[in-house]
């Protein structure tokens, strides 16, 4: 490519070094253009100037920082898979949010303790206690009891007199 | 123990068979470079580091997709781009004291910098020299986000401009037009300074 512009040269200068054939042509292009020459002083100078920026100095310990790093990567992407694998297996809450199974499945449940109540041996004897003890009559509080208008306003025992008793104890 | 001989692509592939001793390499080649690119965006050496290390975890834990497709260059600096970009997003969301020009002293040499082949020059040249670097530096932070960027994966060498437009994700037409604009703002810089002794224009 013979037909290079100063830009285009300049291009190539910055990308790598010119072989041999290019110094010679680069060489023949400022000759035949030396009002480019004092142009290519300056470019010359920042370019060398960019390429010889030194290192910026950084830790000495910068790789083995970044290699704990990674070794401290390991667990947690077993984690991830561990967890990833679980949630995988573990999709009942998925099938479960389905109304069709939800139904079901409550229905099964019920049935289950329905049989279970039915199949109880000591359930009859449940319910008789359990009447027994609803029929009762109820028993005054502790608070009554000592109440004394309360005690007088209890029911009180017939005051009608068995004479024929009396008169037999006489 | 990976060699100079392997390629980026060889060690990669060993990386995705869980190789930590290929990656380790990895790191060994890139670090630098990545830490220049990184540095010289953000001016903050602290924060540069972090996401240094952030771009090769993110290498690795993204091993197992990777394919040679694309050059290993290429990929590991759109990481390193797209993470010092998000920073300087989340810093001109939040500015705070620690502005990307705050830890910039035009007076002082903050980076010790070391030159070869200093015996043979004169030290006053030299001391020039060096004021010079320091004054590049400067304006190269004071560029544009993506111009600074194309002029630095520039300076790391071995990044084409194909790749270049690969990691700013434009045409090759444009990275040259960013460069052209970049180094016409330097130069401009570096003249005014050379007659004046300012840089400041």
């Amino acid at each position: 490519m013979k037909n290079r512009s100063y830009e285009d040269w300049i291009d190539l200068h910055w990308q790598r070094t010119l072989t041999p054939e290019e110094t010679g042509q680069w060489e023949a292009f400022l000759q035949e253009n030396p009002d480019h020459r004092e142009e290519w002083k300056w470019d010359q100078q920042l370019m060398e100037g960019v390429h010889h920026l030194a290192d910026v100095p950084l830790s000495s310990n910068f790789t083995s920082r970044v290699i704990r790093s990674v070794e401290h990567l390991q667990p947690d992407s077993v984690t991830q898979e561990s967890e990833a694998r679980r949630s995988e297996s573990g999709g009942w809450s998925k099938w479960w949010s389905l109304p069709g199974i939800r139904i079901a499945g409550t229905s099964v449940v019920l049935l289950a303790g329905f049989w279970l109540w039915q199949w109880d041996p000591t359930a009859p004897s449940m319910v008789e206690s359990i009447t027994t003890v609803t029929q009762a009559e109820t028993v005054p509080t502790v608070e009554e009891l000592e109440n004394f208008d309360a005690i007088s306003g209890l029911a009180q025992t017939s005051a009608d007199v068995d004479w024929e008793l009396v008169f037999a104890m006489d | 123990m990976p060699t100079t001989q392997d390629s980026d692509v060889e060690l990669m592939l060993q990386v995705q068979q869980g190789n930590l001793v290929s990656f380790e390499g990895l790191v060994d080649r890139y670090k630098q470079p990545i830490f220049n690119l990184i540095y010289r965006m953000l001016r903050d050496a602290d924060e540069a580091e972090d996401i240094a290390q952030k771009v090769f975890i993110q290498v690795y834990k993204a091993s197992e997709r990777y394919r040679p497709t694309a050059q290993f260059s290429t990929w590991i600096f759109t990481i390193a781009r797209n993470l010092t970009l998000n920073e300087i997003r989340r810093r001109s969301r939040k500015p705070n004291t620690d502005s990307l020009d705050a830890t910039i002293d035009p007076e002082g040499d903050q980076i010790p910098r070391e030159y070869g082949d200093v015996k043979s020059k004169d030290a006053r040249e030299e001391a020039m020299r060096r004021e010079l670097l320091n004054r590049i530096d400067l304006g190269i932070s004071e560029l544009p986000e993506n111009q600074r960027a194309a002029i630095l994966l520039c300076k790391e060498g071995d990044v084409s401009y194909d790749e270049i437009a690969r990691i700013l994700n434009c045409s090759v037409s444009a990275v040259k037009s960013l460069l052209f604009r970049a180094r016409e703002t330097l130069k401009r810089r570096i003249k005014h300074y050379v007659s004046t002794g300012d840089w400041e224009e």
